[in-house]
């Protein structure tokens, strides 16, 4: 294991649970928030495997202006937290 | 659905796929050699001298396209006729938008508070010039007209959530435009050089600003055709019911 | 073995059935779109992980003039692939963002199953 492996391995694990908060979390706009940072670390993942295009593209699209997206869309339906959890 | 009958189905698509995906790992049998396919390494040398396996040189000027970023070549030039069909998914996606959110009233946006109104319009400003600049070097270093586009959008939400101003109406006409422009530089290329998009403005200098031209114009008309959809689209997202606040 | 290849092939490939195990279990339109966008992260990671090898440069020129250049890039026709791929999933996001605001305009819930259940009253 190289110093390039642990960093992204640690960088998947942090992934992994963030994408694990975004299933498992109550509030539905935390988990539209760590829809935005799984996207961010999917970002840094790009750029460890040399694609700094992609990783421009999915920092801006997917952690900035996605998230704003979905936090808009919950405003703009008026959707309170309380209601339609799952169960 | 279930819980348990979820985990258990995803369990079982695991240990299959995972099965496979390890059996057949670079660097086993099927994927012996560590490199290149034909058709990416055709599209880094780009025919440069005739075909032969060649290195670009800092000063080639008898390149297919003298753009410095590889996958700008690929977005734009060999498989520019993909990108001429995502740019109309996003057209019919926002287009959708308009169609479903779109209503008759008007609805007033409430500006932020007294910092956050204030300081917008720098914010906005920063994040646009740092995006024309993406925009500008798609083919010079990373970035290009869809993430510089983006960009734009997000500088113009900025301004919008944070001083109430909406999209300015030039938007709609932007994108209609851009659209008609991409298929203009196509036809182009159609009748200079006899194939649909094919590069009709030469190449210069591999590594200067003007010397590919065509993929500069190209990413030009994709960056401001993204931030007009994706502005108008977002902005009815924003609107908002006057007196819902507070 | 190439140690790194695999950690991003499995991380991808456990992204995509963290999303699906979202989509499964719940009823939440919101939570849905949600879902599909974990699984559309994982599937693009997957594309571009697929083309890595180790000490695979950016490929851009600039960055390397020399001899074997070109055989030290990563490969270019993936990242063209998910570049686009990326820019369309946000569009299709933000289409189904505005489905869901239409449902809960119409339907006042966002919850699927309620949703069919009322219609069949009406």
């Amino acid at each position: 294991m190289s110093a390039v492996n642990i960093l992204i391995l640690i960088i998947t694990l942090v992934m992994l649970a963030g994408a694990a908060a975004v299933v498992t979390m109550k509030s539905m706009i935390g988990a539209a928030i760590m829809e935005g940072i799984v996207s961010l670390m999917a970002a840094l993942l790009f750029l460890k495997m040399g694609a700094p295009d992609v990783a421009i593209t999915q920092a801006v699209i997917g952690a900035g202006l996605s998230t704003a997206l979905f936090v808009m869309a919950l405003n703009r339906a008026g959707i309170d937290e309380k209601e339609a959890s799952d169960e | 659905m279930n819980k348990i009958a979820a985990i258990f189905l995803i369990g079982l698509i695991s240990a299959g796929a995972l099965g496979v995906y390890i059996s057949n790992l670079p660097g086993k049998k099927p994927f012996k050699r560590n490199g290149h396919n034909d058709i990416s390494r055709a599209y880094m040398t780009k025919t440069a001298n005739g075909g032969k396996r060649n290195v670009i040189k800092k000063g080639d000027r008898k390149l297919e396209n003298s753009s410095s970023n590889i996958v700008t070549a690929v977005v734009l030039d060999y498989r520019g006729f993909d990108t001429l069909g995502e740019v109309t998914v996003l057209f019919a996606a926002i287009a959708g938008i308009g169609l479903l959110l779109g209503g008759s009233r008007r609805r007033r946006i409430r500006p932020a508070g007294p910092v956050i109104s204030s300081m917008a319009p720098w914010i906005a400003a920063f994040i646009i010039i740092t995006s024309a600049y993406i925009f500008l070097h798609g083919h010079l270093s990373p970035g290009g007209g869809f993430p510089g586009g983006a960009m734009i959008a997000a500088g113009f939400l900025i301004m919008v959530l944070g001083m109430g101003s909406r999209a300015p109406k030039i938007f709609k006409t932007i994108e209609t435009f851009g659209g008609l422009a991409f298929i203009t530089v196509g036809v182009i290329g159609f009748l200079k050089k006899g194939s649909f998009l094919q590069n009709a403005f030469g190449s210069g200098e591999v590594g200067t600003l003007f010397g590919s031209i065509f993929l500069g114009i190209l990413y030009a008309i994709i960056g401001f055709k993204v931030a007009a959809e994706l502005s108008s689209g977002f902005g009815e997202f924003v609107a908002e019911e006057e007196g819902k606040h507070e | 073995m190439n140690n790194t290849i695999f950690i991003l092939g499995v991380g991808a490939f456990f992204l995509m059935m963290i999303g699906l195990y979202g989509v499964l279990t719940n009823r939440n339109v919101f939570r849905l779109i949600l879902g599909l966008g974990l699984m559309e992260t994982g599937v693009n990671l997957f594309i571009v992980g697929a083309s890595y090898w180790k000490g695979g440069k950016p490929p851009i020129l600039g960055t390397v003039f020399e001899t074997k250049a070109v055989d030290s890039y990563a490969d270019p026709v993936p990242q063209a692939l998910v570049l686009t791929s990326i820019v369309i999933g946000l569009g299709v996001t933000a289409l189904a963002l505005a489905l869901m605001v239409r449902l809960k305009e119409t339907t006042k819930s966002i919850d699927i199953i309620e949703t069919k259940e009322e219609e069949v009253n009406e």
